[in-house]
């Protein structure tokens, strides 16, 4: 019992100082922001995550009220910054509500996926 | 019963054992679509998680001032299946008598995930706890085990129409405990939480502008209750109203609350809880993080 005991104190105690490596990665900001109402069409969309994520299985999607794609392709990690996945759209985008649909793999292989409107008025 | 009779002070203290103690929990955090539900720190969350705790709790029942030191650990086997390990070190002062210190029994648990819906974001956990009979101290554990099978689920409502309920989730664990003493009474031990996720809300839904440390908090309402079953105390319900709030960051949480006792068995003091949770699945995702089978 004491050698459990102990043992679980010394885990809890030294586990926060063990090597980080990566984690679950959300998002930190994003332009447009979430929910927000613009005068003008944007010409990229782009989210700041909290952690690395890995460019080839991250993808960024944009697309109108009727489910049709208006982005380009299916985004890009930035190459100079692993946390920025970003998309341009096709043109300016009429006025309406848009949804943007992010899935991406941290750099530890946890994946995590989203997704939030903007309106272009 | 000898064992009992030879710490008087056990069954003087017992209530108020019973009642700051509850279930042991045995906590981790959980995903769920676009949802996380942080680990509460009053009773299990819905996830199956590698991950090791501590939760603090000061409280005065009946009396007696009592401090709780718990300590959890949790470890996948399969991504839908762990074991939990959890104890507490107890510190009872009662008025006028003398204080009581010392290990609390260890409690072992096997959890299953039983369903996940990321669309729904809805989960579900059931386990069955051992908490083992003369494994803490003479002053502190009891000599009997109490057996706990237990249902924990998790909700968030992202799919509802009105954004401004989108934050919100709902998580909950009902159990009941089987102590192998037949002169103790069985417990259902029935618990739920509200929460508003500031992170989901400006993730998902709406960017409100705000910056660290608000954006990663989640204000959080736990009902944690006991109803007794059986001997002296039949229908007899206990709990607490704890208001706080936890942040979530990358590798670990933390988490504060006040408890507010429900009713005048329960105790006429408020208590404090704070506790840290770290998510060895993010911290050493290769290593004790990872699943031993994949």
């Amino acid at each position: 019992m004491p050698k459990i005991t102990s043992l679980m104190l010394v885990l809890c105690l030294t586990l926060p100082v063990a090597p980080s490596v990566w984690a679950h990665a959300f998002p930190e900001n994003s332009s447009p922001h979430v929910g927000s109402e613009l005068t003008a069409s944007p010409k990229v969309v782009k989210i700041w995550f909290d952690g690395d994520i890995e460019p080839v299985f991250s993808t960024l999607i944009v697309k109108n009220a009727g489910g049709t794609q208006v982005s380009q392709g299916r985004g890009q990690v930035s190459a100079s910054d692993k946390t920025l996945l970003e998309t341009a759209l096709g043109g300016p985008l009429p006025p309406g509500q848009y949804w943007v649909y992010w899935s991406v793999i941290a750099r530890d292989g946890h994946h995590t996926a989203g997704r939030f409107p903007f309106t272009v008025q | 019963m000898k064992w009992c009779n030879e710490n008087a002070w056990l069954w003087i203290l017992l209530p108020a054992m019973v009642m700051v103690c509850g279930p042991v929990p045995a906590h981790a955090h959980a995903i769920a679509g676009m949802r996380l539900f942080p680990a509460t720190l009053n009773f299990d969350d819905p996830g199956v998680a590698d991950e090791a705790s501590w939760i603090f709790n000061h409280i005065n029942v009946g009396g007696t001032e009592t401090n709780v030191l718990n300590l959890a650990y949790a470890k996948t086997i399969t991504p839908r299946f762990g074991l939990v390990a959890t104890t507490d070190y107890q510190g009872l002062v009662p008025n006028g008598m003398p204080s009581l210190h010392g290990w609390d029994n260890v409690t072992v648990a096997a959890a299953y995930q039983l369903f996940k819906h990321d669309d729904a974001e809805s989960i579900g956990l059931l386990s069955l706890a051992d908490s083992i009979g003369y494994s803490g101290s003479r002053a502190v554990g009891t000599p009997y085990s109490t057996w706990t099978p237990e249902f924990a689920f998790g909700k968030g409502l992202g799919q509802v129409s009105a954004n401004w309920l989108k934050p919100v989730a709902l998580t909950g664990a009902i159990s009941e405990s089987f102590p192998t003493d037949s002169s103790m009474p069985r417990t259902l031990n029935w618990a739920f939480s509200v929460q508003y996720s500031i992170p989901y809300l400006q993730n998902f839904v709406r960017y409100v502008g705000l910056k660290a440390p608000f954006n990663n908090m989640i204000p959080i309402i736990e009902f944690p209750m006991q109803t007794c079953l059986d001997r002296g105390c039949h229908g007899q319900t206990t709990g607490y109203v704890d208001p706080g709030v936890i942040w979530i960051g990358h590798y670990f949480q933390w988490g504060v609350e006040l408890q507010v006792p429900i009713n005048h068995q329960t105790g006429n003091s408020m208590g404090i809880l704070f506790g840290m949770d770290f998510y060895l699945d993010d911290i050493a995702p290769h290593g004790i993080g990872a699943p031993l089978i994949e």
